[in-house]
């Protein structure tokens, strides 16, 4: 017998079995003894093993009498009597009483369902709450914006007029400052004259002289009059009055000379 | 026939039919290793108590789960014990851990003539009981189900819920622990060697 061989029978045996072996006379426990006489370290691990089996044999005998006390049999036996009182009762009760367990968990089962559909159904009003709320929301503003800006437009000339006047002009006005390329106010004095030539402008903007190419993309947005005096030139004796139509960029549209 | 002579299998099945002397011949017969068994492994007697009353409880109410075909009933014990001494261990009950084991009433009346032979007896399970408890709680488990209930590997593998070769890998692994626990304490040891001397013998 090898050593690997003497550890894999011993270690098939319990402690007990070990420590005994020595008193048996089968033929696997003279094989280990007899292995363990000739080779010290696997004797050695052998007397630990009975050594660690008689310590161990101490406590159980110490402990071996132990048991619970006469208050748990008595618990656990008073247990077992009210256990078979209702297995004992519901064999003999009728079977909607036998089958009453039933329906309490069928209860349950529906107030669960109850609640569960109760919150499907709230959070689905929840939804189509708030998905109506921002329509509002988008339409009221729209509604409410022409009310603020009436003040401001109340000042205003109107826009597409303006660049419909603006449009008619501009080719005249593009030729005049070919032809007279003078100073800034000597055109405006002499603008006038070419406008009033121009049958085709109506009463309302009269006498105005374009500044820039109005096209509707350009001059969209409103625009207001300002009069303004200009200061007066060297030949003549007094200032001279203009409406000036200023756009809210800044920039000037048309001038008309007064006097 | 008397209760004492049949099976535990056999007085389960009278006792689940109603029969109240067939669950108390079975309590009688099994609440002692079941009780011992909790006391190695949390060494605290309150703990072994609150066990061996829920196992039996556990008994009562779960007892038609046992399959005697999967196992034997005092396999089955130990396991269900085993379970509610692990929940009892993850409670923690250090403040309850006794530094000895309680002593067997007949045990201490036992008349030794060699008084020192019983100091020495004394002193060595104290010794063993301490280094038992300060096993790691998968080893202390085997070695309580096998070397102190004197269990098969198979019912022991049972009770743990392993297969066989873990319970033995891990009993080996728990011997040299235990041995080596021992030897530390050079005192006990030439004890150990008489007491084993003489069981030997």
């Amino acid at each position: 017998m090898t050593c690997r061989e003497f550890k894999h029978s011993a270690e098939a045996l319990t402690l007990k079995e070990l420590s005994r072996a020595q008193n048996q006379n089968q033929n696997e426990d003279e094989r280990i003894l007899s292995h363990a006489q000739q080779c010290e370290s696997c004797g050695s691990w052998l007397g630990e093993q009975r050594l660690l089996a008689a310590s161990l044999g101490t406590l159980q005998m110490r402990t071996a009498g132990l048991g619970a006390g006469a208050d748990v049999e008595r618990a656990v036996l008073r247990a077992f009597r009210q256990n078979s009182a209702q297995s004992r009762a519901l064999s003999k009760a009728p079977f909607a009483m036998r089958m009453s367990h039933w329906f309490e968990i069928g209860a349950y089962v529906a107030v669960a369902a109850a609640v569960i559909v109760g919150m499907f159904l709230g959070i689905r009003l929840l939804e189509h709450r708030s998905s109506a709320e921002p329509k509002q929301a988008k339409v009221s503003p729209a509604i409410v914006q022409p009310a603020v800006q009436k003040p401001v437009v109340a000042a205003q000339t109107e826009s597409p007029k303006l660049t419909a006047v603006a449009t008619n002009k501009s080719a005249t006005v593009e030729r005049r400052s070919a032809a007279q390329p003078a100073a800034g106010q000597k055109r405006t004095t002499a603008a006038p004259q070419p406008v009033a030539e121009d049958d085709s402008q109506s009463d309302s903007d009269a006498g105005y002289t374009a500044l820039m190419i109005c096209d509707p993309l350009s001059c969209s947005s409103d625009s207001q009059v300002v009069r303004m005096e200009l200061p007066a030139q060297p030949g003549q004796a007094q200032s001279q009055v203009a409406d000036v139509v200023v756009g809210y960029d800044g920039a000037v549209r048309a001038v008309r000379i007064m006097n | 026939m008397l209760l004492t002579d049949l099976s535990d299998e056999h007085l389960l099945e009278q006792a689940l039919a109603g029969n109240e002397d067939a669950f108390a011949a079975l309590y009688r017969r099994r609440q002692g290793p079941i009780f011992r068994f909790a006391m190695h492994m949390s060494g605290s007697v309150h703990v072994a108590e609150e066990v061996a009353q829920e196992v039996f409880l556990f008994l009562v109410q779960r007892g038609r789960d046992f399959d005697p075909e999967r196992g034997s009933l005092a396999a089955y014990l130990f396991g269900v014990a085993r379970n509610y001494v692990r929940r009892a261990l993850e409670r923690n009950y250090p403040e309850q851990v006794l530094g000895s084991p309680v002593e067997d009433e007949a045990a201490a009346l036992m008349v030794e003539c060699d008084p020192t032979e019983g100091i020495a007896r004394r002193q060595t399970s104290n010794a063993v009981w301490k280094a038992v408890l300060s096993l790691p709680e998968h080893y202390r488990e085997v070695v309580v189900l096998c070397d102190l209930h004197e269990l098969s590997y198979a019912d022991a593998a049972q009770a743990a819920g392993c297969a066989i070769g873990t319970i033995r890998s891990r009993l080996h692994r728990a011997h040299e622990m235990l041995s080596k626990k021992l030897q530390h304490s050079a005192a006990i040891a030439p004890v150990i060697s008489k007491v084993a001397a003489r069981c030997v013998s």
